[in-house]
């Protein structure tokens, strides 16, 4: 189990605008060590090599979209363990609902504030480690 | 990272941004006008991945007067999965996208960029 601080992501967004931004947030602003990919297919390809500590993934992604690509990623024995949050355009609360039930350790909606969005991060992060403290 | 350099960027950012702004807005129109007239689910989807590209977006890059119709327009497509509920609700969506042109008629590259700037600045959270 994972037991530091966060510092490498896996961010998958298929939003060239939105992953400017979120570059200038989580690596500049942030510190944080950040592998972008605009499809699932490309997570799916690196995720093994970057080892994150933590997968960031759009929901709304043509071809292979961020359910499909979380189902894919659960299915990899070497990557099933990295815990993922979801981000997506303002949604509605049953939505939400629907993908932590699905497993992923929180949601994040768009817009984001990207001033805070590493700190948001950082907070998920600490609370998903607590979490599994308590439960090991 | 000295501040001006970092309002430097962000300005270069949102400018990048905005300058492909209206393209999008007439891109939605495009795709609704062409599915108004005859439906394929390919368009469909390809219309309500713009919609909701642009809720994501729009709000980020300070645009809050659209972000704002483009969230109750991409509500509207939420309970659709078909032609027939499509023509339902096709005068609804019409005017959803005629309220974001209004928006978007409706706010200054000014206006939005201080928006942009303030939020990525700690000046407003």
């Amino acid at each position: 189990m994972p037991n530091h601080e966060l510092n490498k992501i896996l961010l998958v967004e298929d939003e060239e605008d939105i992953r400017t931004i979120a570059k200038f947030s989580l690596e500049k602003r942030g510190h944080l060590n950040v592998k972008f990919c605009s499809s699932g297919y490309e997570a799916l390809d690196v995720v093994e090599s970057f080892a994150p500590d933590l997968i960031v993934l759009d929901v709304m992604m043509p071809g292979m979209d961020g359910i499909e690509t979380f189902k894919a990623l659960k299915e990899k024995s070497a990557v099933k363990d990295i815990p993922i949050v979801f981000m997506t355009a303002k949604t509605q609360t049953k939505e939400i609902t629907y993908y932590k039930e699905l497993g992923a350790i929180n949601v994040i909606t768009k817009p984001f504030n990207s001033s805070i969005l590493a700190d948001q991060l950082r907070e998920i992060w600490q609370t998903y480690l607590t979490q599994q403290e308590q439960t090991s | 990272m000295p501040a001006d350099e970092t309002i430097q960027e962000l300005t270069a950012m949102f400018f990048n941004y905005s300058q492909r702004l209206e393209q999008k807005i007439n891109h939605i129109e495009g795709l609704y006008e062409k599915l108004k007239n005859r439906w394929d689910t390919e368009t469909f989807s390809e219309l309500y991945h713009a919609i909701h590209s642009l809720n994501g977006s729009s709000g980020i890059y300070g645009y809050q007067k659209i972000n704002q119709e483009v969230v109750q327009l991409e509500l509207k497509f939420k309970e659709i999965s078909g032609e027939s509920q499509f023509l339902l609700e096709k005068e609804n969506i019409q005017q959803g996208i005629k309220l974001v042109k209004q928006s978007w008629t409706n706010t200054t590259t000014e206006e939005a960029l201080q928006n942009f700037i303030k939020k990525n600045t700690n000046v407003e959270k």
